[in-house]
């Protein structure tokens, strides 16, 4: 008789499959093989469903094992949960680390048995020492796991905690935590109903290293039950917790514990330019094919997507478009096209548009029109889901069928005809130039270090005007070599490429590339982060080949002040200020630094808004905004400002905000004014705030 | 079926601009699609793909830079174009009312369409009188300032009804036959937008330039009845004047002032 059949005394193990007999533990061992075989096709299934999908422009999977590697330690630090929410990161820590632990502790003791004794003839090594240690560790890790799974009870029901809850929360999530639950709990009543139960027939007394299935055996003797009762029970517990864990083994793939496979196969084919760097479309697409119409059009990338969603809410708490009240939700835009894949998949959805006017589309016009573009969403997202490429696809859609929004179509058409979008002549474009006490050179007719891409609203909008004037004084004061395009320049197209006219992106992008081409430079320093990002992460896709001597001119102007080009001593101004991170410049590119140095280098004291950096709050600007009226409960530029006035440690001190980004001038002027904090803050421009020390330094 | 649309390549004027002689300088022109236009093709369009069948040609008088723009209207659907040009045309320095719908009817009379839409007015010279001058020439029935349209009454019966905006906040029901002209008015539908791939897509459809001698008509028949004698900047003259004081106070002051300038009696 195997050892494992006799709880022995003086040997220190535990009898596997104690009172449930042969035929039990047979039926155990078929019932295993059907769950199994129920988690295998639902993962075919799964997998063969991404298979379908149309191509996926990127390429997601060379290099492999690094990928693979890269996405595990993602998951084994959870530094993705940690992130601006510490709670969670705890909670899954601990649910992932103890579940892991369990999985790993249940595969050993299936060694043990079914290989090294069954197979092999080997002595168990589940014994003893070993024992001991395993039990002690399994323990543990067990109640850490049901701490965590507490944890996420407690803030689901208990706290109502609110982006958990949302239009596609239903029975899965309820049903998942659950499970997770009656399974760590029921493994220790299992635990100690043995342990009680076994007492009546040896010492049992090694077993507290089990110190939670002792604790539960406590209290039952103290409840009154006799081991001769808890023996008899063992059976009916035993096979509910076997039978529980085995059902949620079959159910892995068909609902919310498939995340386990899809997030991480998401982070394994993550692409992280994804967003700043949007994917072309084929040269010889028809308007009818460019955007998705059908569920097919997605990429298997985006399916994936789809499934990885764990519905979380993190990026929809992180939207600012759903903050002001625009009709957008980003999870529940992914998740209505889950929805509608798996509808159509069961046959209890009808075929209609992926998205369209008019609202019977699974996604509004209306919806993808609020979109910003900021990347909030995708920064905040856990699993890498590509919101941003999707959403501009749809864009793309709505654009090609003739649907795009009137205010924006007014833009892009000015872009179309002028080259601009305000529909001024391009002869005006240098007029900005006209009030400066010096000519600023061309850079089309000599050679030059710096070519200065001086953008849009810089050329053409009076406010931003004056940034640019500021910036020239810069350049010149710092004996910069500069010159710009004068009418050669043209809309550098990174928001009409994100609205989703793509086909006029391609021919504002072979322009400015051709303009660029004609000069003589060796840097590209651009006014507006939008430049800067498409400049150097996108022109790359139509033969541009200078995308890293691409900068942002912060960055230029960094190195003027740390040079000492400007004289600056760091004590030329006094206010107190807060600086903004535009999307382009920040979350998209990384840089957040240069500004700030260029800030603390006028002498002024900078407060910090608590959305800063990675995190910060999108002006309202981007992906078209800045072209639409929208119908907002609070504009993200007022509360971006009542962030800057009660948010900061200075508070109603703060003098100014900072900017370093065309757009985020004019929608916070506006958001100023229209907000009532006129008489409470400046909107001030780096560069201003730069010229401003200058002119100090010389008085 | 088949639908032709009018169209034309209108002037917009730059903000600040200059006169030379009788014509504002070409420097501060832009051209563009006529903005009424752009609804009759929307509304073409409409019954092109509410029907089986329907073939929607769109038909300018114009240089060759007005290509350009006729494309916005392939590009938004239309099937084919008709361009209408030829140095005697050129040598006209307005083409009234009359020649333009002379010329579009020698069109109509080779494409035979059961209904032709043109845009109520153009926005640069504002005539608003082809459409009807067009019906008149060919001998159609016609509708004129039409914001409404049955789409498939015009399929099914053959019969346009139509609603018309009156003078005076009027609405007008009238059932037209066909074949009919129709002066259409904005804000009868929303014109859709025209992608730069479907524009550049409609660089295969079909153009067709037709001269005088195409159409069979005579370079006599184009000579223009209108001259532009001058052309001058209008004056801008404005004066205001603030009233001070609460309420009760400015009203006194304002109904002085109406006193004044005769406005009302005393």
């Amino acid at each position: 008789m195997p050892s494992y059949m006799l709880a022995q005394a003086g040997v220190e193990t535990r009898p596997t499959f104690w009172r449930i007999g042969h035929v039990g533990e047979a039926l155990f061992y078929y019932l295993a093989a059907v769950a199994v075989a129920i988690f295998l096709y639902g993962v075919y299934q799964r997998f063969a469903t991404y298979a379908r999908g149309a191509d996926d422009p990127r390429e997601r999977l060379t290099d492999l094992p690094a990928r693979v590697l890269t996405a595990a330690k993602l998951v084994a630090s959870n530094e993705k949960q940690f992130d601006r929410d510490l709670y969670a990161g705890l909670m899954h820590t601990f649910i992932l680390w103890g579940f892991l632990s369990l999985l790993i502790a249940t595969t050993i003791l299936g060694i043990d048995m079914d290989l090294w004794t069954l197979v092999l003839g080997q002595p168990s090594f589940f014994v003893g020492d070993f024992y001991l240690a395993y039990s002690f560790v399994a323990d543990a890790m067990g109640l850490l796991f049901v701490v965590g799974v507490g944890m996420a009870i407690y803030r689901r029901y208990w706290v109502q905690y609110g982006r958990l809850w949302g239009k596609h929360t239903s029975t899965e999530d309820d049903l998942f935590v659950w499970t997770l639950f009656l399974l760590g709990v029921g493994g220790y009543l299992t635990e100690g109903v043995r342990i009680l139960g076994t007492s009546a027939t040896r010492d049992v007394s090694f077993e507290t290293v089990s110190f939670v299935g002792w604790f539960v055996k406590d209290v039952l003797q103290a409840a009154g039950v006799t081991p001769q009762a808890a023996a008899a029970a063992y059976p009916v517990v035993w096979w509910s917790h076997a039978l529980l864990a085995l059902a949620f083994v079959a159910s892995v793939p068909y609902a919310k514990p498939f995340h386990m496979l899809s997030s991480y196969a998401n982070l394994v084919t993550r692409d992280e330019d994804a967003g700043k760097r949007l994917p072309r479309v084929p040269e010889d697409a028809s308007p009818e094919e460019i955007g998705p119409s059908d569920i097919e059009d997605f990429t298997w990338k985006q399916l994936l997507d789809h499934d990885a969603c764990t519905k979380c809410g993190r990026c929809s708490s992180a939207c600012p478009a759903k903050a002001a009240g625009r009709p957008l939700d980003p999870r529940d835009v992914i998740l209505d096209l889950k929805a509608y894949r798996e509808g159509l998949e069961a046959g209890d959805r009808e075929e209609v548009d992926i998205v369209a006017d008019g609202g019977t589309s699974v996604v509004d016009a209306e919806t993808m029109e609020s979109c910003m573009s900021c990347m909030a969403c995708m920064d905040a997202c856990p699993v890498d889901i590509e919101h941003v490429t999707q959403f501009t696809e749809m864009n793309r859609r709505l654009t090609e069928s003739g649907q795009m929004n009137k205010n924006v179509e007014e833009a892009v058409m000015n872009v179309f005809q002028k080259g601009n979008t305000f529909g001024d002549p391009d002869r005006k474009r240098p007029d900005w130039t006209d009030d400066l006490d010096f000519e600023v050179p061309d850079a089309r007719e000599q050679s030059v270090e710096y070519l200065w891409y001086v953008g849009d609203y810089p050329s053409y909008d009076e406010r931003n005007q004056h940034v640019a004037r500021s910036l020239a004084r810069v350049f010149e004061e710092a004996g910069v070599s500069y010159g710009i395009l004068y009418e050669d320049e043209q809309n550098d197209g990174n928001d009409i490429r994100r609205v989703g006219e793509e086909g006029l992106y391609e021919m504002v992008a072979e322009e400015n590339i051709e303009a660029f081409q004609s000069c003589d430079y060796e840097n590209i320093v651009c006014t507006d982060p939008h430049s800067y990002n498409t400049f150097s992460n996108e022109y790359e896709q139509f033969g541009f080949e200078d995308g890293d001597s691409v900068y942002h001119y912060t960055q230029v102007v960094e190195n003027l002040v740390n040079d000492g080009a400007l004289g600056l001593t760091g004590t030329e101004l006094n206010d107190t200020v807060t600086y903004h991170d535009p999307c382009h410049l920040g979350r998209y590119n990384g840089e957040f630094e240069a500004p700030r140095e260029v800030v603390r280098a006028t002498g002024v004291t900078l407060d910090e808004m608590p959305r800063n950096r990675s995190e910060s709050f999108c002006c309202g600007g981007g992906g078209g905004g800045l072209w639409m009226d929208f119908d907002e409960e609070t504009k993200p530029s007022e509360e971006r400002i009542r962030e800057a006035l009660e948010d900061t440690d200075a508070g109603p001190d703060v003098d100014r905000f900072v900017v370093a980004c065309p757009m985020c001038m004019t929608m916070y002027e506006d958001g100023r004014k229209t907000g009532g904090y006129e008489d409470d803050i400046e909107i001030t421009d780096v560069t201003e705030l730069l010229v401003e020390a200058i002119d100090a330094k010389e008085k | 079926m088949k639908v032709l649309v009018t169209v034309k390549e209108v002037a917009t004027v730059e903000d600040d601009f200059e006169i030379s002689g009788t014509e504002i300088e070409e420097t501060y022109l832009d051209y563009d699609l006529n903005e009424w236009d752009d609804y009759a093709v929307e509304e073409a369009v409409q019954l092109a793909e509410a029907g089986d069948d329907v073939e929607v040609v769109a038909v300018t008088i114009g240089p060759e830079r007005s290509e350009e723009t006729i494309r916005m209207a392939l590009a938004k659907g239309a099937d084919r174009a008709v361009r209408v040009w030829d140095d005697a045309i050129e040598d006209v320095e307005l083409l009234d009312v009359e020649t333009k719908a002379e010329l579009l009817g020698a069109v109509v009379e080779e494409e035979d369409p059961d209904i032709v839409l043109s845009g109520v007015q153009a926005n640069d010279d504002s005539f608003g009188a082809t459409g009807v001058a067009l019906a008149e020439t060919v001998g159609f029935e016609w509708a004129a300032v039409v914001n409404a349209l049955d789409t498939e009454k015009v399929l099914d019966e053959g019969v346009a009804s139509v609603r018309r905006e009156l003078e005076g906040g009027i609405e007008e029901l009238t059932d037209v036959e066909l074949p009919a002209v129709l002066a259409i008015q904005t804000g009868i539908n929303e014109p859709r937008y025209a992608s730069l791939r479907g524009i550049r897509q409609a660089q295969s459809k079909e153009i067709d330039v037709q001269s005088l001698d195409d159409l069979g008509v005579g370079a006599d028949d184009v000579a223009s009845s209108l001259d532009v004698t001058a052309m001058y900047e209008p004056e801008t003259e404005s004066d205001a004047q603030y009233l001070e004081g609460d309420a009760g106070e400015q009203a006194a002051k304002l109904a002085d002032v109406l006193r004044e300038k005769g406005v009302v009696g005393e």
